[in-house]
């Protein structure tokens, strides 16, 4: 059972008592919590936690408390806007939608179906993704349907097709309450995930249990909390992961009864793992020799084990295979489809899954499979098209869209609801690309990707309409309209239902190929649609998601009550004709014919894969000597779009940062909070330097929320556009840079000594010395040429840290390195 | 269909001739592609000249080096922007090898209506991937 008591978090701002307490579900991360809208005179005045939501027993993390600001922010766009010799200027809707049937028709016949692009998002609702499927796909005959999940998720659901079939993760929430051991694999969810976090610490706390193993290459605020800490080198997840099979094989830490009736490909993941000696393993990830076989010991003898996966695996080097040999694990030892068990692969968005799950990115709706003649059939019958209109193969990624672009074969890109000039990797070539296409940005806000759009439809957002998100574990939530959106808004789902009307969109008898006219109407589509497939939803109705609070896929007949964990008969997707994709192979990212899917004879069972490491494409070298990695902090969400209109959340953390080490500052004389350039051959940017101890030396963070063309702190000015060969995830997380401070030059006079120029310039005579590598006793000749910091601020930010009833407390010394370090 | 899968095969040989180039990682990704590639398209060269082709294995086959090529062709866009970002290799190496694999996708999309041909529409979309099919209109 979750949670002992349950915590009702509040943030309300209204004069008097509100007029009614709406039904919700949090829309900022992929944790789900259950929440009610406060609203008054018909405008959202604050949230509070749903006390009897399993997720969340009422509580709240500040980004869900905050996510109500943005609905009443002043700049939100309330009318169309379409550019017009280089400016965007408003205009009805009417034109901005006649514009884009106009641009789509002549796209067709210039370039033709895929000629047009769908990027979306992970923070929509299952009917606005399904609309993009059948509009996509049916209506447009489309294969380039791709969203922002892409930088997300889309790891996830490789890495499940190839191990199990199928999309979905094994294991839940509700395993994260039983289980003995869990390991966060690349996943800092004290920050990104804070309320899930808080549970598991509750738990700890109360039983002692789960003993937590965190792997990360910082030292991050849910490593504060392991028993077991591996700080690892960049890029070596798979590495570390072979180490830990190999000592598992080699200790007889596997349950022989469960791998011979239940899996295939056992041998040749042993023979694969062969060389990953802990000698070995030591010398590729520089993780302690104890560290490693603590590790494997505990993941080889524990009765339960939960692993969760996020971006520190999704987006690094080997980003599938390292998932798969998580699955791996789980497989050898049999700890799946039990109780306390399974790989929980997690998603970043309140919905990514859910976009993956409907078909608006990645394969057909219902884990339908693009390659497999009869799942085409079953797809054009249920839609009532062709099948000729239903195009086949694995989908395309971001980054090969954007290599359409380039080469001027995109005619229209339709973005909804995300923000890839900031978001996207080397942004400055995407930036490029998009200026070679007709661009659509559906955005309730101007952000960065605006300024390249020729039309701008201005959207609701969270609190004005309906529909459904499917968190982390497949829980479908609901979501209730609080409120009407402001005038002059129109939703995402009644945006392109509009678009389908005036593209009069037809099914094969000459109807409207889209004949639902609400959210859940849509649904009830969709439901018959998924209905006998992995994510079946027939069993679902908005009242029951109301009423249960939520209920996980599967949910039909056999399980009314939706499905804990998935796998209990373990019984697998990997029958051909059941099968979500023929895979890839995992070490090219070929994509596999059907034959050679047959030829692997899973039939039912999971399919355990030999994984090779690959060292990241780019890494440091003299030019560029040090590591670059991007993430995310616990106060922001994504790119700000709503987070940065909290006064709140924007005031703690208002501006982007470089975290270097304690050793590394004091080496190239960097002082806490002086303005440093970063620079890849991409591009540089300048921001302020945080010394801390939570890198590791050679590696510096920057968080990627900062991306306004104007500042030049994007992270992602500089980051790699290289892509996983499987799940064409972009590596955010290794690239390699260099870093130089800002410096004015002052030349010392006979009325500037040092102590005049470090007065002068706000610095002590030792921050003065450090900034010139000068030892005591300082001194300078009148005419030297003296460096000061260009600009120098206070870059602290608190940490959020509830389940330990501290809130002050750094997490990182902010500090010079001490003498006795040495 | 010989001589778009000879032309292939020719540029494949030369692509071999010169590897690896520089080392970086993404090398050992696209190696066992290009082996691949090489050896299929032998194979197929070899099969279309029986006198009775076995029109099943050279389906499979034709899936093959068409599904080698959609892993190859954005594997060798990275090589190349990083081996330029990481000069790890003369740019006009770069260049050139870029050039080639290029030459080779386009003799696979001129490949497609003999495959079509072949197989009927409807079954050569499940050989074809549809970047390399798709026509404009379609
Ligand atoms: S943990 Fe995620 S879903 Fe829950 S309140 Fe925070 S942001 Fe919202």
């Amino acid at each position: 059972m979750s949670w002992k008591k349950p915590r009702v978090d509040v943030n309300l701002y209204s004069q008097g008592d509100v007029d009614d307490w709406k039904y919700s579900t949090c829309n900022i991360c992929s944790i789900g919590c259950g929440c009610y809208i406060g609203v008054k005179d018909n405008k959202i005045v604050g949230i509070k936690g749903n006390e009897d939501h399993s997720i969340n027993r009422g509580r709240l993390d500040p980004k869900g408390e905050n996510q109500w600001y943005a609905n009443n922010s002043p700049d939100r766009l309330v009318t169309p806007l379409i550019r017009k010799e280089g400016q965007l200027v408003a205009a009805s809707w009417d034109e901005a939608m006649n514009l884009i049937v106009e641009k789509t028709k002549e796209t067709l016949q210039t370039i033709g179906s895929d000629g047009i692009s769908f990027y979306s998002t992970g923070q929509g609702t299952l009917e606005t993704y399904y609309t993009i499927a059948k509009i996509g796909r049916a209506g447009l005959r489309s294969h380039l349907l791709d969203a922002n999940t892409r930088l997300c998720t889309a790891t996830t659901e490789w890495c499940l097709f190839e191990s199990f079939g199928a999309d979905g993760v094994p294991a839940s929430f509700d395993d994260v309450d039983l289980t003995d051991t869990m390991m966060f694999f690349g996943h800092n969810p004290a920050e990104t995930g804070t309320v899930f976090f808080e549970r598991i610490m509750e738990r700890k706390r109360r039983t002692g249990k789960p003993y937590i193993i965190v792997v990360d290459v910082r030292k991050t605020l849910t490593a504060k909390e392991a028993d077991l800490f591996l700080q690892l080198k960049p890029g070596t997840n798979l590495a570390l992961l072979n180490g830990i099979q190999h000592l598992m094989v080699k200790n007889g830490w596997v349950d022989e009864s469960f791998i011979k009736n239940h899996t295939v490909g056992y041998e040749r993941m042993k023979h694969a793992v062969e060389p990953w000696t802990l000698s070995n393993t030591v010398e590729v990830t520089g993780v302690p020799e104890e560290n490693i076989r603590q590790a494997a010991q505990i993941i080889g003898k524990t009765n339960s084990l939960v692993c969760t996966t996020l971006q520190g695996t999704y987006q690094s080097a080997d980003a599938t295979s390292s998932c798969v040999a998580i699955n791996n694990i789980h497989l050898i030892r049999g700890l799946i489809g039990k109780p306390g068990n399974g790989p929980l692969h997690m998603a970043g968005q309140p919905s990514s899954s859910g976009n993956r799950t409907v078909g608006g990115v990645g394969t057909y709706p219902g884990n339908r499979n693009p390659s497999n003649p009869k799942h085409i059939e079953e797809m054009a019958k249920l839609w009532n098209v062709e099948t000729s209109d239903l195009e086949v193969g694995p989908e395309k990624g971001i980054e090969e869209i954007i290599h359409l672009m380039e080469q001027e074969k995109i005619g229209l890109f339709w973005n909804i609801n995300t923000n890839p000039m900031a978001s996207l990797p080397n942004r400055e070539r995407a930036r490029k690309a998009f200026e070679k296409t007709f661009v659509v940005v559906q955005d309730p806000f101007l952000t960065e990707t605006t300024e390249v759009a020729d039309v701008v439809l201005p959207p609701a957002i969270w609190g004005e309409k309906e529909g459904t998100l499917e968190n982390a574990d497949r829980t479908i939530n609901l979501l209730t309209k609080a409120v009407d959106p402001p005038n002059g808004v129109k939703s995402d789902f009644d945006i392109l239902l509009d678009f389908a009307e005036r593209m009069e969109l037809k099914d094969k008898d000459g109807n409207p190929l889209i004949d639902y006219t609400t959210p859940e109407e849509c649904f009830e589509e969709w439901k018959n649609v998924s209905k006998g497939r992995p994510s079946d939803m027939s069993g679902i109705t908005y009242e029951k998601l109301r009423y249960y609070n939520g209920l996980r896929w599967p949910v039909n007949e056999e399980h009314p009550m939706g499905t804990t964990r998935l796998y209990t008969d373990f019984n697998f997707h990997t029958y051909p004709d059941d099968a979500q994709s023929y895979g890839k192979d995992l070490y090219t990212g070929r994509p596999r014919t059907k034959s050679e899917f047959e030829a692997i004879q899973a039939n039912g069972r999971a399919i355990i894969y030999d994984t090779h490491y690959v060292p990241p494409v780019e890494q440091p070298r003299h030019e560029y000597p040090f590591w670059l990695t991007t993430g995310r902090l616990v106060w922001h969400w994504h790119t700000r779009t709503k987070t940065g209109r909290s006064p709140y959340l924007q005031m703690i953390a208002p501006e982007g940062y470089v975290e270097i080490n304690i050793v590394d500052a004091e080496q190239l004389g960097i002082l806490p909070g002086e303005l440093v350039n970063i620079a890849t051959p991409r591009g540089s940017i300048n921001v302020p330097a945080r010394v801390v101890d939570t890198v590791q030396p050679g590696l510096v963070f920057i968080p990627f929320h900062y991306g306004t063309w104007e500042n030049n702190q994007s992270a992602n000015e500089l980051t790699v556009d290289f892509t996983d060969p499987l799940s064409k995830q972009p590596t955010f997380k290794q690239s390699s840079c260099r870093i130089k401070p800002l410096r004015n030059q002052v030349t010392v006079s006979e009325s500037g000594s040092l102590e005049e120029i470090a007065e002068l310039n706000g610095l002590t005579l030792e921050d003065l010395a450090r900034v010139n590598q000068l030892t005591p006793p300082y001194r300078a000749d009148i005419g030297d040429q003296i460096e000061v910091p260009l600009s120098r601020v206070n870059v602290d930010i608190p940490p959020y840290m509830p389940y330990r009833n501290i809130e002050t407390f750094p997490h990182f010394n902010q500090a010079y390195r001490s003498p006795d370090d040495d | 269909m010989y001589y778009q899968l000879y032309q292939a095969y020719l540029i494949i040989q030369r692509l071999l001739a010169n590897f690896p180039v520089n080392n970086n990682p993404l090398e050992l990704r696209i190696s066992p592609l290009l082996s691949e590639a090489n050896n299929t398209l032998l194979t197929t060269l070899q099969l279309i000249q029986q006198p009775q082709v076995n029109e099943h294995h050279l389906k499979y086959l034709l899936s093959v080096i068409y599904r080698n090529d959609e892993a190859l062709d954005p594997l060798t866009r990275a090589w190349g922007r990083a081996s330029l970002w990481m000069d790890s290799a003369s740019p006009t190496v770069i260049h050139e090898r870029l050039k080639w694999y290029k030459a080779y996708k386009k003799e696979l999309e001129q490949l497609v209506p003999n495959v079509k041909s072949l197989y009927g529409e409807e079954e050569a979309r499940y050989i074809v991937p549809p970047l390399y099919r798709k026509e404009v209109g379609a």
